[in-house]
């Protein structure tokens, strides 16, 4: 509660001294709002026409999704410079000596002013926010446009908003009651916002580096860490909800560190104002253990992030990065004290804890080179893996698409289709338990270390994430060497799960949404389609029967002699292969009178060209110069019949290759001679060797 | 009542007031005297709440003053560059302290105002320094607070517009025992005002005491004498703070009363002999004196 007097601080002519503030948030949202709606709309009017019911219909649906786009965009940029200027434009009164004397003198509490001053900062941006956005419901209502999804857009682009704002609205104010001077505090909020991201970068990067089984599966740490980057996304995957509980699910993860953040900022931000003396005023930073911290957070991170940048362009030297992160570490400690004093002549000072941050800097350069903590040597213990999720490349079925039951939003991809990122689906959302088959592939990883040995061997990297039982999540990409049978045993055990398949074929887990959805089953030899006269949801449980043959030596051993193609809205499709052993699948196919035989005839095809890229010039680092590609055209009927029993239609694609595999530098391009059941005359396919490269082309294509 | 008791503040490294301890009683003027950087605006700070007491106490009617809103009722605190909001006229001004001092009298502040001829609705921006501390002075006045903390406040004004608030600040001291401590680095400006000089150097006070016992206990005396027998008589038992003497012209300050100091002289036989009254710079020079500091390089360089 703020009293009389303390709000009397902030009307008449202390109030007045935010009208800048009013004009800035008023025309802000008035612009991104109404005014964009009405810019969408007239868009609409002037592009859809209306003259048939049918175009009517397009265009209603048009203008619908119009104002749900203009009440659901979130101008993340736009709060986030809201919460900094009115930070800066009611707190920066602390490094004004005068108005200090005035303020604290004055028969007000602290806390009050406080209260009364960030109140007023929040007032002045959410009001024009929620007239703009009660303006924009009544345009769009009077319009006749406005849809239930329109009004749940923007309650929670509302909500994103306000995070962002309050966010950092508290880390402006934060910074200001941390120091004595503007530029020292805007540089503050500058590090405070965008520090995390490079620090965490920073540590990325090293992992990068120097532990070869960093990476996998991506966390989303840099999106958390700067709740900037979220604009399409969320609205677009809001859009196409309609169920309360998915909505909270998708928004909740990345919206509660924000308002987790906001509200940790506000505490630490009131508490510095409380504590912060009016003596602070025209310093740098007034705690002097506040400087030490700042330097021992500082000095490390900016030692690190340029010898990073020295070491990327320094062909790899340990040294010179060591020497950078000193040089960069002692330059960063004579800045910061020279800033703390203002004065050049403070840059002498602090010398041990310039020293320290140099220290540290290089004690975690040296963790890093040794791998001091074991990272390429982690496995989980069976007692702490709860589950896991594994990324296996390559697979060419990885898109996915999520067909919604929603009330007919669409995207770009067609009416209620959403795109879902494949290894994020897996991130969240695939729980393998074949956990010692696991542990003992990336046992098998260390022991033979195999990350230090992968041009040894038919070694392929494989993205894990380990679930513990504690909540934590550890993520990995492990080495798996194809030649030892054991390992491939154990990725059969994994790989040959239903449950993995679900993540590998998306329509595995959408059969009812298909039958509903889909525009049409087709099968290919890769050549020719042939339309099926049946539902998807029948021609995938045959599959799946089949598909139970599935696993990594399978789709490493085994060329798909076709495949199922479900056809979505907006020229999207589906793919499931189909191999000779898949015997009911075949049959359906035959039945329903779609069968393509994947044996081509000799007679049919006019030419072949053979291309050799000889992408084995570039190798080691070699330089050539000019297109070593050799090309020959085999036009020879026997040459061609020879050679079709080595290649398969290019579309098909084989779901593991081996990393030997000579085939993949060749580019075969089969022109077929005449009007064919599945062809056209001087249509030309791309195919590829499905077997070791015949001789005699390699000899013709020779460099 | 103002009590401050081994008072200590820092800035740093700068011991800006050092182990301070005097009281101001109500209805009194006090005047804080000292050189730049004697830690006179920090013990104004320090009383009006802006401050925050390194060690020792600094109480207002027996209260702590930091962030006590009770207390800062009663204190009013212009700084040496008193603030106003941009854009902000002698009205609106006053209409903002009206919504922070319950006591604030505005009509009084009208009139004053115009008495001043401060135009009510021009932009302060565009006051003169002198005019701007008129006003703040007017409305640490029309505040009606206890007490009033002047820093340097009276430095800029013309001496007309400095008699205009003298004689509003003792009509109010009258009036309403309001309390002024007036901090000053010119003796000059304090002397016709203060009943009170507290005297800072380097964060510490060298004296504090009551202008009229000052004034009370020590005299100047020019006199000629008629021999050294005459001269010896009447400098018997008497304390000589200082003595100059220019030809036959002997200047004395003497510590007595005036009475006592026209007794001795008018009892001895002398050629011409006149007691004149001390200026507050020549009290202060004796008085420091004897405390061992030349307060012509304290205060007059």
């Amino acid at each position: 509660m703020t009293s009389k007097r303390s709000f009397s601080a902030n009307t008449g002519i202390a109030g007045k001294q935010k009208i800048w503030m009013w004009i800035v948030s008023i025309l802000s949202m008035l612009i991104m709002y109404p005014s964009v709606l009405i810019i969408y709309l007239n868009r609409i009017i002037s592009w859809y026409p209306t003259d048939t019911p049918a175009q009517k219909e397009i265009y209603i649906y048009q203008m619908k999704e119009a104002v749900c786009d203009a009440l659901g965009y979130r101008y993340s940029f736009l709060f986030f410079g809201l919460g900094v200027v009115f930070a800066f434009g009611i707190f920066g009164y602390l490094n004004n000596r005068s108005k200090v004397d005035m303020i604290k003198s004055v028969p007000v509490k602290a806390r009050q002013i406080y209260m009364s001053d960030y109140v007023s900062g929040v007032v002045i941006c959410v009001i024009p926010y929620a007239v703009s956005l009660i303006l924009s419901l009544i345009i769009a209502l009077g319009w006749g446009f406005l849809t239930a999804l329109a009004v749940k857009e923007a309650v929670f682009t509302f909500v994103l908003n306000m995070a962002v704002f309050f966010l950092y609205y508290n880390v402006g104010i934060l910074c200001i009651c941390l120091t004595g001077n503007l530029f020292v505090a805007f540089g503050g909020f500058m590090a405070l916002s965008f520090g995390p991201v490079l620090i965490y970068s920073a540590y990325d990067m090293l992992k990068d580096y120097f532990f070869k089984s960093s990476g996998g599966f991506y966390m989303g740490y840099v999106s958390k860490l700067l709740p900037l980057g979220y604009t399409d996304e969320y609205s677009y995957n809001i859009k196409m909800l309609d169920d309360f509980g998915k909505e909270m699910k998708l928004i909740l993860p990345d919206a509660i560190p924000w308002f987790i953040a906001a509200v940790v900022t506000g505490i630490l931000a009131y508490l510095c104002f409380a504590k912060r003396p009016a003596e602070a005023t025209h310093k740098a930073v007034w705690s002097k253990a506040l400087c030490n911290v700042l330097k021992l957070i500082i000095i490390p991170s900016a030692a690190l992030i340029v010898s990073i940048i020295v070491y990327q362009s320094s062909a790899e030297i340990k040294w010179i990065m060591v020497v950078s992160a000193i040089v960069t570490a002692v330059l960063t400690g004579m800045m910061l004290e020279a800033i703390f004093a203002f004065d050049l002549k403070g840059a002498l000072k602090g010398l041990w804890s310039t020293g320290l941050g140099a220290v540290i800097a290089v004690v975690i350069l040296a963790i890093f080179f040794t791998d001091a903590f074991g990272f390429d040597k982690y496995v989980p213990t069976v007692s702490s893996l709860d589950s896991f999720a594994l990324e296996t490349y390559p697979n060419a079925y990885g898109d996915y698409f999520e067909i919604m039951d929603g009330e007919g939003a669409t995207s770009t991809y067609g009416a209620g289709i959403r795109w879902v990122d494949t290894a994020a689906r897996k991130r969240d959302n695939m729980f393998l338990k074949q956990n010692e088959a696991m542990i003992e592939l990336a046992r098998l990883a260390v022991e033979n270390d195999l990350y230090n040995n992968q041009e040894e061997g038919d070694v392929v990297r494989m993205d894990v994430l380990y679930r513990l039982r504690g909540g934590r999540k550890v993520t990995r990409c492990i080495a798996v060497n194809r030649d030892d049978p054991r390992s491939l045993e154990l990725l059969d055990v994994i790989t040959g799960s239903d449950n993995f398949n679900d993540f590998i074929f998306a329509p595995l887990t959408q059969e009812d949404e298909l039958d509903k959805s889909s525009i049409g089953v087709s099968y290919t030899n890769g050549v020719g389609s042939e339309n099926m006269d049946m539902m998807p949801s029948s021609i995938i449980e045959i599959w799946r029967e089949d598909s139970k043959q599935l696993n990594y030596s399978f789709g490493l051993e085994n060329y798909p002699c076709g495949s199922i193609n479900i056809a979505l809205q907006g020229g999207m499709s589906y793919t499931l292969p189909v191999y000779d052993s898949f015997t009911g699948t075949l049959n359906a196919v035959k039945k329903s009178g779609a069968y393509l035989s994947n044996e081509f005839d000799a007679s049919d095809i006019e030419s072949i060209i053979v291309s050799n890229y000889h992408s084995e010039v570039w190798d080691d680092g070699n330089d050539y110069y000019g297109d070593p590609t050799v090309s020959v055209t085999i036009d020879d009927p026997e040459e061609i019949k020879e050679l079709l029993k080595s290649m398969a239609p290019g579309s098909l694609w084989k779901l593991y290759e081996r990393n030997d595999n000579e085939n993949g530098s060749y580019d075969i391009s089969v022109l077929f001679d005449k009007d064919y059941d599945y062809s056209k005359k001087g249509e030309s396919f791309y195919f590829r060797f499905t077997s070791p490269t015949p001789e005699w082309i390699k000899e013709r294509t020779t460099l | 009542m103002i009590e401050i008791k081994g008072l200590n503040k820092s800035f740093d490294n700068i011991k800006a007031v050092d182990n301070v301890t005097f009281d101001i009683k109500e209805g009194e003027v006090f005047g804080l005297i000292g050189t730049n950087g004697a830690g006179k605006s920090t013990i104004l700070r320090i009383l009006s709440g802006v401050y925050r007491p390194e060690s020792g106490t600094a109480l207002i009617d027996g209260n702590e003053i930091y962030d006590n809103v009770e207390v800062k009722k009663n204190v009013f605190f212009i700084s040496d560059e008193p603030y106003f909001y941009p854009n902000s006229t002698a009205l609106s001004m006053g209409e903002f302290y009206a919504g922070l001092y319950e006591t604030f009298d505005k009509e009084a502040f009208e009139k004053y105002i115009d008495a001043f001829k401060l135009e009510r609705n021009r932009k302060i921006n565009t006051y003169s320094k002198g005019m701007k501390k008129q006003l703040a002075m007017l409305l640490g006045i029309c505040a009606k607070t206890k007490y009033l903390l002047c820093d340097e406040t009276f430095d800029g004004l013309d001496t007309v517009m400095r008699q205009a608030v003298k004689s509003i600040l003792a009509k109010e001291i009258e009036d309403r025992q309001l309390t002024p401590i007036i901090a000053s680095h010119n003796l000059r400006e304090l002397e016709d005002i203060c009943d009170h000089i507290g005297l800072l150097h380097k964060g510490g006070i060298l004296l504090s005491r009551d202008l009229e016992d000052m004034k009370l206990n020590i005299q100047k005396v020019q006199c000629v004498f008629k021999d050294e027998a005459d001269k010896a008589n009447a400098l018997n038992g008497v304390e000589v703070a200082c003595e100059s003497k220019r030809g036959q012209l002997y200047t004395y300050t003497l510590r007595t009363t005036r009475e006592e100091a026209i007794a001795r002289f008018s009892s001895v036989d002398t050629i011409f002999y006149e007691v004149l009254p001390l200026t507050l710079e020549e009290i202060f020079i004796s008085e420091t004196e004897v405390a061992g500091y030349d307060i012509k390089k304290i205060l007059l360089g």
